[in-house]
């Protein structure tokens, strides 16, 4: 049993920061073959995250996520948080057999979360004066 | 596990054509445009922010084409700002970049909120149509690049050769199909998911929401003369129903002919 890395389709950069903190540790991605049917993929979207994946140190898998990450038996999962709605929903089922830890992506901007987002002016407006 | 001792993307393609025969049953072409980091990391340097800043929207214009690797996180929306400040000489410069990486962290925050919710109506629909009358799938002329119109082929064959489309081609897109189709945004949205390498629920489906005024004031369209100037006669002058298409008029006349 040892901790492992969750990749998913949202944090696929070498500056992962769950690389940086446990440079040690083995890391899976899974094709979310549910995902996949239910937005239609075609082969080429595939294609280019499994070309991404060849140059990261992870191992490449399909199929249902959760299952497939828990058949690891890892001791703690490890990843970077995600606003897909799917990430919440494999996080709690996760989170009923092993211990996560879900780290933060690196923000775009430092604004409070609750930034009125009624139409995107109102956001610029707010987040504008931070960025430059 | 999935092998990872691939040596061609010849090899990739029927590789993973074999471990994912549903998706290679829609469509199994693999696009020209590279995944990883490296691929990433060149297309980051070769920004120019500046003129990106006047002319991306014309579809030879300097687009960075940064989408499908932000998208993956690949790269990150700070990256690209801080690159592309080193690339001009006043930040004023990276101005409009900086604001369409802006709209990736807007839709994404948005996302955060509504979930699953993405495919619903934010909003009433402005154009004065009745619900009801939007057909809820995609016309088989359109996906299969036969309306006979030069235009709107050519961005379904290039969406579906490439995974990717300048942001203009996904807006005249969105248009022809909810208003000058009546097809619900829905169909046009999961038909774009289903093949863009940048497709994200959020982005894609509030945009489509965006052109179809279910989250915007109004209803996004165009005419030929508008579809003409940004890309250079490049479809029009080819096409064999120019000067009686679908999009021949003022704005007026449009508006007046597609909404209520």
């Amino acid at each position: 049993m040892s901790e492992l890395i969750w990749l998913h389709p949202d944090c696929l950069t070498a500056n992962n920061p769950a690389f940086a903190k446990y440079p040690q540790v083995p890391s899976l991605f899974v094709f979310d073959e549910e995902e996949i049917a239910e937005e239609e993929w075609t082969l080429k979207r595939i294609a280019f995250l499994y070309e991404t994946l060849l140059e990261l140190p992870a191992e490449i898998d399909r199929g249902k996520v959760v299952e497939k990450l828990l058949a690891r038996r890892p001791s703690k999962i490890v990843t970077v948080s995600s606003v897909n709605p799917r990430f919440a929903q494999y996080v709690r089922a996760l989170e009923r057999a092993v211990k996560v830890e879900v780290l933060a992506a690196e923000p775009f901007v430092d604004c409070p979360a609750n930034v009125d987002l009624k139409r995107f002016s109102r956001y610029w407006k707010r987040v504008e004066p931070m960025l430059f | 596990m999935m092998r990872r001792d691939i040596s061609s993307r010849e090899e990739m393609a029927s590789y993973l054509a074999a471990e994912f025969p549903n998706a290679a049953r829609r469509d199994a072409s693999i696009s020209p445009i590279r995944g990883g980091r490296l691929a990433a990391e060149a297309a980051l340097e070769a920004i120019e922010p500046s003129r990106y800043g006047f002319d991306r929207n014309y579809l030879d214009g300097h687009v960075t084409r940064l989408s499908p690797y932000i998208r993956h996180g690949i790269l990150t929306l700070k990256q690209a700002k801080e690159v592309a400040f080193t690339k001009v000489s006043d930040r004023f410069h990276a101005a409009k970049f900086v604001t369409e990486l802006a709209w990736r962290d807007y839709w994404q925050r948005l996302y955060a909120v509504l979930g699953r919710k993405v495919w619903e109506d934010r909003e009433e629909s402005k154009t004065g149509i009745p619900p009801h009358t939007y057909a809820p799938a995609m016309p088989e002329d359109v996906s299969a690049a036969r309306t006979g119109l030069v235009c709107i082929d050519s961005f379904v064959t290039e969406l579906k050769s490439t995974g990717y489309l300048h942001n203009h081609s996904r807006m005249w897109f969105a248009a022809y199909l909810v208003h000058f189709r009546r097809v619900r945004w829905q169909a046009g949205a999961k038909f774009f998911l289903s093949h863009l390498l940048d497709g994200d629920p959020a982005s894609n489906n509030l945009s489509w929401q965006w052109v179809a005024s279910t989250f915007a004031h109004k209803p996004y369209f165009f005419n030929r003369e508008n579809l003409e100037k940004y890309t250079k006669g490049k479809y029009c002058r080819n096409c064999p129903v120019r000067g009686r298409c679908d999009f021949e008029g003022s704005y007026e006349q449009l508006e007046a002919k597609l909404f209520r």
